[in-house]
C-alpha cells in the first residue's frame, strides 16, 4: 500500500509540472491538459470573484488586500474550506482571516485528480494517466473518498507560493532591488533595506501579468507557521448565528416550493395520479409534475407543497417488486456466499493446501444491513430554468454531475448551466448523487422563469436514499500452535455499489463487476501477516439503489475483519492486542499506531467489575486508525460506552483540531450504525421513515473520545472517513470481552443490547 | 394571523394550522431555524416561545397569538455573540453546522432556566440530533459557559 501511494504522488506531481510547462506563459497554474490552453483568464471568475485580480485559477486578490480563494470542494463539516485556506495562507504569507473561500464554476483546474485516480493508482500507470485525463476533461470536480487534503496538500501550497513570487517580482521592479532583499509577510511585501511595505492588493494588477513559476520553492515543514497547528475554522460565525446559507436556505424573488412523493414500491413506477383535481384545488398549489419514480407538487410554501404531496394517491406498476423483503435479500446473500468466490482479488500461496495441514481451522460468518445516510439537512435543490440557460443552487459533493444532469434534463448546453454551491448540512456520500438534481430541474422546467426549491421531506429522504448495501462475509483461517495464522480466506457477498451508483449517475463509466474496487476495500492488503490468502467478492442483483456511505466498503469490511481477528485471538488464547501486535511487522507504522492506542488506553490495567475493553485496527483512505472502546455493561445487556481511545496516523496533517473533530464524528457515525442502524424492506417498501424509527446516537450517550495524532513525515492521509470503520468492532469486541457473546451481525439492538 | 418574532409584529396570510417553522422560513425568510424531521424528533427547528425552547415544526401558528417568539437570528445582539455562541466558536463545535441553530436555542433556554445544570440535567435536556456527532464539543462548550456564569454571575 505505502509503495503504491508513493508512486501515485510522484506521478501526480510530475503530471502537474508537465502540463504547466505545456501551457507555458499562461496565468492558469494547475491546468491539466493541452486541450485547456485556450482558457482565458476571466473564465475562471465565477460568482463572487468580481473586483479581484486573478494571479492563477485559485488565487484572486482584491485592491483592499483580501484573498478570494477558489475551492471547488464541498464544505460538509469536515473542515476542508479552512484546511485548504491554511495550505494557501502558509505559502502566500497571509493571515487565515484574509482569505475568503469561494466555490468556482465547474472548470478544469479544480478537478480532483486524487479521487479520480483513487483506485487506478494501485493497478497500472496506464490506468492512472487515462483517469487523470478523463478527470481534467469532465472536469471531475467532486469531494469524497477522504481525498481533499491528499489532492490539495501540495497543490494549494504551489498556488500560494507561485502567486507570492509573482507579487515579489512586481515589488522588485518597483523598488529596483534583488529578491533576497524582499520579504513577504501578512499580505505585504516588505523592502528589508528601507522598511517600505506595499500590500498585495496594490501589486496584484501588475502581478497578474507576470509569468508564473510552476515549481516555486515551498517552505520546509520546520518553517510552517500555520500548517500542522490548530486553527480556528473560517466557517463558524455564520454557523452559530443562523446566517450560514445551506442549499435549503436559498431564498429568491418570486420563488416557489416543491415537495416530492416517490413511488412507495422500490423499483416500481407510478402510472397515474388518481386525485389530481382534488390536490390542485388545495391552497397555494400551482402545478403537479409526474414521472415514473415520483411526483411533485409545486406550491407557494414548502408546508403547503408537503401537505399536497402527501395527499396524492397513485396508480402503481409495482414491476413485480411487492414481494421484495430484507429476508429475501438475506437469502440471496447467503446463497451466493455459500458458492465459490466470483472475483478473487487477492490470492497468495495456496490456502487449500495450507488448510490440509493446519493445526487448527476456525470459521465464522457475519452480516450487516442496509443503511441510510440521514443527513441533517434533508435533500433539496433549487433551480431556475430559463429559455436557453439554467441556474442551480445546491449543496453538492459532485458539481460536475450537477452541471451534467442539469444540462441533460433542461436540454441545454452545459456551458449554459450556472451553479452556486452552498454549505452542505451533511453529505456522507448522499450528496454525490445527481438523482435529486435531475428531479429539481424536471420540476423547475414546468415553471420556466420562476425559481423552484425542491425539498424532500425526512420521510422521502429516508425512503428514497441510495443505501449502504447489506453484506455478508465468510472467513476461514488456519491457526498455528504458536498463535500465528497460516492461512486466511475471506468471501464477501453483496450488491455492487459502484455499478449501482455510477450506473445511475454516469452510465458510460459503469465498471464491470470484476472492477468494483469498493466491494473488498478494507479486506485486501491487510497489514497483518496472515500466511496464505484468498480474498474476494461475489455480487447479487436487487432493485435497491446503492450509494457511497461514509467509508463505503470499509464500513462493513472493518467490522468483518476486526471481528474475525478478535475471534482468532480468543481461539489462540491470546490477548486481543498482543495477538494483533504479533501479526504486524515491528517498526511498521501500523504497529506503532496499535501500540500507541494500547498505551493511551492503559490496555493492560485492570478494570472494575462490569467494565470491559475492545480493540480494533483499520486502514482506510491513506490513514491508519486504532481504537479502544471502554464500556460498562450489565447482565440485562444494558450498556454504556464510557470512553473511546483513538489513534490516527494520517501522515503530514493540516489542522489537528479538525482531525480530532473528525475522529469524534466518525466514531459517532459508526456507533449509530452499530447500535441502531438498519434499513429493512417488507412487501417492497422501506420500513423506516424518520428519526423515531431510524435512530441516531444522542448527546447523553456520547462517550468521551481521546484522540492522539501520530507525528511523522509521511504523505497525507484522509480524515473524514477513517474514524468510522474501527468503532463497530471495537464495541462488539468489548461486548465479547465482558459477556462472552460474539456479535456477528449488526445492529446491536437486534441482539437485545440496549444503550442506556 | 398575527405573530411576534424577535420583537417585531408580523401579519401573515396563512392557515391557522401551518407550523411556525414554515411561517418563519417561507413567509418571513428567517432561514436560521432549520427543517430536519417535521415530527419534533431532531430539534433542528428549536425556537423560544416566551423564553422556553420549543420545536417549531409541530407548533401551529394559531397557538402563538399574543406570544413572543425568539429565533437564532436575534441571539447575537448588535453583532455581539451570546456567551453560548462564543463558547461554540471557542470550542469549534459546529461541523456541518445544520443542527447548531436548534442546539444553541436549546442550550440558551436550558441555561436561562438553570444557570448551573448538572451533567445529568444537561444530558436529560438536550435530545437534539447532531449527525456529525459534535456532542463532545457541545458538552465542553456548555462547561465553558457554566464556568463563566460562575465567575461573572
Amino acid at each position: 500500500m505505502a509503495k503504491a501511494r508513493t508512486r501515485g504522488q510522484k506521478i501526480s506531481r510530475r503530471a502537474f509540472i508537465i502540463s504547466g510547462a505545456v501551457i507555458g506563459g499562461g496565468f492558469a497554474l494547475g491546468l491539466g491538459g493541452v486541450a485547456f490552453s485556450n482558457y482565458k483568464k476571466k473564465q475562471f471568475n465565477g460568482i463572487g470573484f468580481e473586483g479581484a485580480e486573478s494571479l492563477n485559477a485559485f488565487i484572486h486578490i482584491t485592491p483592499d488586500n483580501k484573498i478570494k480563494l477558489a475551492v471547488a470542494r464541498a464544505e460538509m463539516g469536515q473542515g476542508v474550506h479552512t484546511a485548504l485556506a491554511m495550505l494557501t495562507a502558509e505559502e502566500l504569507e497571509v493571515d487565515l482571516d484574509q482569505i475568503e473561500v469561494i466555490h468556482p464554476q465547474v472548470e478544469s483546474p479544480y478537478a480532483n485528480i486524487n479521487l479520480a485516480t483513487h483506485y487506478e493508482r494501485t493497478s497500472s500507470s496506464t490506468g492512472f494517466h487515462f483517469m487523470e485525463k478523463v478527470a481534467y476533461i469532465l472536469p471531475y470536480i467532486a469531494t469524497g473518498g477522504s481525498t481533499t487534503i491528499r489532492d490539495g496538500y501540495e497543490h494549494y501550497r504551489i498556488m500560494g507560493a507561485s502567486a507570492k513570487e509573482m507579487l515579489m517580482k512586481v515589488a522588485m521592479k518597483k523598488w529596483f532591488v534583488d529578491i533576497d532583499k524582499l520579504k513577504a509577510e501578512k499580505g505585504f511585501i516588505i523592502n528589508t533595506e528601507t522598511g517600505e511595505k506595499v500590500s498585495y492588493g496594490s501589486l496584484s494588477l501588475l502581478a497578474a501579468e507576470e509569468k508564473p513559476n510552476n515549481q516555486p520553492t515551498l517552505k520546509s515543514k520546520s518553517n510552517f507557521g500555520i500548517i500542522g497547528k490548530p486553527a480556528q475554522r473560517i466557517d463558524l460565525k455564520g454557523k452559530v448565528t443562523g446566517a450560514a446559507e445551506y442549499g435549503i436556505d436559498v431564498r429568491l424573488p418570486n420563488m416557489l416550493f416543491a415537495a416530492v412523493k416517490h413511488c412507495p414500491i422500490i423499483g416500481g413506477e407510478i402510472t397515474s395520479v388518481s386525485n389530481e383535481a382534488e390536490v390542485m384545488a388545495m391552497r397555494g398549489v400551482k402545478h403537479i409534475a409526474l414521472w415514473p419514480e415520483g411526483a411533485a407538487v409545486i406550491a407557494d410554501n414548502t408546508w403547503r407543497a408537503q401537505q399536497a404531496a402527501n395527499a396524492l394517491t397513485f396508480e402503481i406498476d409495482s414491476k413485480g417488486q411487492e414481494q421484495l423483503s430484507s429476508a429475501h435479500i438475506s437469502q440471496l446473500l447467503k446463497a451466493r456466499l455459500d458458492k465459490e468466490i466470483d472475483h478473487i482479488k487477492e490470492n497468495i500461496d495456496n490456502t487449500a493446501k495450507v488448510f490440509e495441514t493446519a493445526d487448527k481451522i476456525y470459521e465464522a460468518e457475519y452480516e450487516v444491513p442496509f443503511l441510510a445516510h440521514a443527513t441533517m439537512e434533508p435533500i433539496n435543490c433549487t433551480v431556475l430554468v430559463e429559455e436557453d440557460k439554467a441556474k442551480v443552487w445546491v449543496g453538492h459533493q459532485a458539481p460536475f454531475l450537477v452541471t451534467m444532469a442539469t444540462a441533460k434534463e433542461a436540454d441545454i448546453s452545459s456551458s449554459k448551466v450556472e451553479i452556486d454551491i452552498k454549505y452542505l448540512g451533511g453529505g456522507f456520500g448522499r450528496r454525490a448523487e445527481n438523482d435529486f438534481v435531475t428531479e429539481a430541474v424536471r420540476i423547475a422546467k414546468a415553471m420556466k422563469g420562476t425559481p423552484v426549491q425542491m425539498v424532500w421531506s425526512r420521510e422521502e429522504d429516508t425512503q428514497f436514499d441510495t443505501y449502504r448495501p447489506a453484506a455478508m462475509a465468510s472467513f476461514k483461517a488456519g491457526i498455528n500452535a504458536d498463535g500465528t495464522i497460516s492461512a486466511w480466506e475471506n468471501h464477501m457477498s453483496l450488491q455492487s455499489v459502484l455499478r449501482s451508483s455510477i450506473g445511475r449517475n454516469f452510465p458510460l463509466m459503469t465498471p464491470p463487476e470484476s472492477q468494483d474496487t469498493t466491494a473488498a476495500e478494507g479486506a485486501l492488503g491487510l497489514a497483518y501477516n496472515l500466511g496464505a490468502r484468498k480474498v474476494g467478492y461475489s455480487f447479487i442483483e436487487s432493485p435497491m439503489r446503492l450509494g457511497f456511505w461514509r467509508s463505503v466498503g470499509h464500513s462493513y469490511n472493518g467490522f468483518f475483519t476486526e471481528s474475525f481477528i478478535d475471534e482468532l485471538a480468543n481461539e489462540a488464547n491470546t490477548d486481543p492486542y498482543e495477538f494483533r501486535a504479533k501479526l504486524l511487522s515491528s517498526n511498521s507504522r501500523q504497529k506503532k499506531v496499535l501500540d500507541k492506542v494500547a498505551e493511551i488506553s492503559n490496555w493492560n490495567s485492570p478494570l472494575p467489575v462490569g467494565k470491559s475493553r475492545g480493540i480494533a485496527f483499520h486502514e482506510s483512505f491513506g490513514s491508519i486508525v486504532a481504537q479502544v472502546a471502554e464500556i460498562n455493561i450489565n447482565s440485562e445487556k444494558e450498556f454504556r460506552i464510557d470512553k473511546v481511545f483513538c489513534v490516527i496516523d494520517c501522515g503530514n496533517y493540516v489542522n489537528p483540531d479538525t482531525i480530532i473533530a473528525q475522529m469524534q464524528s466518525g466514531i459517532v457515525f459508526g456507533l449509530t450504525a452499530a447500535i441502531y442502524g438498519e434499513i429493512t424492506i417488507e412487501e417492497g417498501k422501506i420500513q423506516q421513515s424518520n428519526f423515531p424509527n431510524y435512530e441516531i446516537l444522542k448527546l447523553k450517550h456520547m462517550p468521551e473520545v481521546f484522540t492522539h495524532i501520530m507525528e511523522n513525515n509521511e504523505a497525507p492521509g484522509g480524515v473524514g472517513e477513517p474514524g468510522t470503520p474501527p468503532i463497530a468492532p471495537a464495541l462488539t469486541n468489548a461486548i465479547f470481552a465482558a459477556t462472552g457473546e460474539r456479535v456477528r451481525s449488526l445492529p446491536l439492538k437486534n441482539h437485545g443490547f440496549k444503550l442506556v | 394571523m398575527k405573530i411576534n418574532v424577535n420583537g417585531i409584529d408580523h401579519e401573515v396570510d396563512v392557515e391557522p394550522n401551518m407550523p411556525l417553522l414554515w411561517v418563519l422560513r417561507d413567509e418571513l425568510n428567517l432561514t436560521g431555524t432549520k427543517y430536519g424531521c417535521g415530527v419534533a424528533a431532531c430539534g433542528a427547528c428549536t425556537v423560544h416561545l416566551d423564553g422556553q425552547a420549543v420545536r417549531s415544526c409541530v407548533l401551529p401558528i394559531a397557538a402563538l397569538q399574543g406570544k413572543a417568539i425568539t429565533t437564532i437570528e436575534s441571539i447575537a445582539k448588535d453583532d455581539r455573540l451570546s456567551r453560548v455562541q462564543q463558547a461554540w466558536i471557542d470550542n469549534q463545535v459546529p461541523q456541518c453546522g445544520y443542527c447548531q441553530s436548534g442546539m444553541i436555542m436549546t442550550v440558551e433556554s436550558l441555561l436561562s432556566n438553570n444557570s448551573q445544570p448538572s451533567e445529568e440535567e444537561i444530558d436529560a435536556s438536550i435530545s437534539n440530533i447532531c449527525r456529525c456527532g459534535a456532542y463532545q464539543r457541545i458538552k465542553e462548550a456548555i462547561k465553558d459557559v457554566l464556568t463563566q456564569n460562575q465567575e461573572n454571575g
